[in-house]
């Protein structure tokens, strides 16, 4: 009896790696910890430079450091959605990442996929180690020094783990304008580009996927 | 079934089971195979700005007033534009009117179009010249822009100066506009000067309204080049206008507009005064716009487009 219960044991251990190999694809989802991905993945936007400018007689920041906070979670959620998170790329729609655009700018954005998130290329990718997350952010303050506009240029770089093997640089800049709609910070404006393509270059690469927005 | 063969058989399952998981994990399979083996290599970009109005064309009317401190002025139109931009085809026209056209000003009769904004008038400013425009061009207008001497100065030197075309050498003691041709950095003290040479202009009061156009230029000029360099430097842009620019366009029209403004080449953009002829009214020299503008304002209705 105890060699049978060894053996369930053994097999309920077993079991349990290849669940957990079948599975391990599987990472917190949006609502946990938001920088925190799979494969020990921690992504955090770090905002680099941040300026002011108000319309009002004499400057006064103190809404700037909460918008700040704001519009870096905001910008942040779109590279989470858009890049670093395996699970909310949902076949390569990433649902997430438009989250942060205003409804009339969001059309838009979907049709230039492939410069706001990885696009087509996340159908061949594992998974997306940053390397580079840093953003500018310009604020335009109203006569009562309120946030009401602001300007974020972000860098973004990471290597990209092919589910064949091999990796991929993965390099991205955008320059989002938001404003804040019923409390959220939305991008009303962008200008995007994204590039992905081998490491080292190689000569006479066959390209198999390619777009413009 | 004896303790012996079920032990074997959880064995050999648990083998078959864990095999399994290891070659998972050192053989991952693609789930899009076709793609297997090729490299990899994508390149997009993309951008989007909304249009600067729901209005299209958007006209909007810029004036410069002579108001400052001191006696004299009358706080009259120095510079009139209508600026007419066509948001989907990144285009606008810039027409100048010279001050002293001859005009109906409503409730007023005939008149220089200059003495509509000034409060002298009564209910003279801004919305009386914005009438008074859409009355001489069956445009209409959406919103305008107001700068005197003072915040026009103040303008040009919070984004930097501007770079002006200068067209042909200027040396003139009443406005202070001393300038070689060619294009010419300035700061705002300067551009005031350049705007407001008249006595050095062929033309007199039409050929100051195509150098005051050419202000314009220079400004579009360098928020475009700011706008591609520094996408950021576009709040600068709007923080100052605001502060130095009476306007009925709110904060966010203003950023829109700049927006939209920014993304305007100046090859896109026309820069044309009224057809027009000096004349004199008793003793009063004034402009009369002829009957060539007729078209011209035709023309640019529909589209903010210049197409002849």
């Amino acid at each position: 009896l105890a060699a049978a219960v060894l053996g369930v044991l053994l097999v309920a251990t077993l079991g349990g790696a290849v669940w957990f190999v079948f599975n391990r694809d599987s990472g917190p989802g949006k609502g946990q910890d938001p920088g925190k991905v799979g494969h020990g993945v921690n992504f955090d936007l770090v905002v680099s430079r941040l300026g002011v400018r108000t319309v009002a007689e004499k400057l006064s920041r103190g809404q700037v450091e909460s918008a700040t906070e704001d519009v870096r979670v905001a910008v942040q959620d779109l590279y989470l959605g858009g890049f670093v998170d395996p699970d909310r790329w949902h076949d390569g729609e990433f649902p997430d990442a438009f989250d942060v655009f205003e409804p009339t700018t969001e059309k838009n954005a979907r049709k230039d996929l492939n410069a706001l998130t990885l696009g087509a290329a996340a159908g061949r990718l594992e998974w997306v180690e940053p390397t580079k997350g840093r953003t500018s952010i310009v604020f335009l303050l109203d006569d009562q020094n309120r946030p009401v506009q602001a300007v974020a240029g972000v860098v973004f770089g990471a290597v990209g783990h092919l589910k064949d093997g091999g990796t991929v640089k993965i390099s991205n800049g955008a320059d989002l304008i938001l404003r804040p709609v019923d409390g959220a910070w939305q991008v009303y404006s962008y200008e995007a580009s994204t590039t992905i393509e081998p490491q080292s270059p190689t000569p006479g690469a066959s390209s198999t996927s390619t777009g413009t927005g | 079934m004896g303790t012996r063969r079920i032990l074997a058989l959880s064995l050999a399952f648990a083998v078959l089971a864990g095999g399994a998981a290891v070659w998972r994990a050192v053989n991952p399979k693609p789930a899009h195979a076709a793609a297997e083996g090729s490299v990899l290599i994508q390149k997009a970009k993309g951008s989007y700005a909304p249009p600067a109005s729901d209005r299209s064309p958007l006209v909007i009317l810029a004036i410069g007033s002579d108001y400052r401190a001191g006696p004299g002025p009358c706080g009259c139109a120095d510079s009139i534009h209508l600026i007419t931009v066509n948001p989907e085809k990144q285009a606008a026209t810039i027409i100048g009117f010279p001050r002293d056209s001859w005009v109906d000003i409503p409730g007023h009769g005939k008149n220089k179009i200059t003495v509509a904004l000034s409060p002298n008038l009564g209910d003279g400013g801004p919305d009386l010249l914005v009438r008074t425009v859409e009355g001489v061009t069956g445009i209409h207008i959406d919103y305008y822009l107001l700068t005197d001497f003072k915040g026009f100065s103040h303008l040009v030197d919070g984004v930097g100066g501007l770079d002006v075309d200068v067209p042909y050498a200027m040396n003139d003691p009443y406005s202070g506009a001393v300038f070689e041709a060619g294009r010419v950095h300035m700061k705002g003290g300067h551009v005031l000067a350049f705007a407001r040479n008249r006595h050095g202009a062929p033309g007199g009061d039409l050929g100051r309204s195509e150098n005051q156009g050419r202000v314009f230029l220079a400004a579009l000029r360098k928020l475009h080049d700011n706008f591609l360099h520094d996408p950021a430097s576009l709040v600068s842009w709007v923080a100052v206008g605001s502060r130095y620019l009476s306007t009925d366009l709110s904060l966010t029209e203003l950023t829109r507009l700049a927006l939209a403004a920014a993304r305007v080449d100046e090859a896109a953009v026309d820069n044309i005064v009224i057809p027009a002829a000096l004349g004199s009214v008793g003793a009063a020299s004034v402009v009369f716009i002829t009957a060539a503008a007729g078209p011209i304002f035709q023309d640019v209705k529909d589209d903010g487009i210049l197409n002849r």
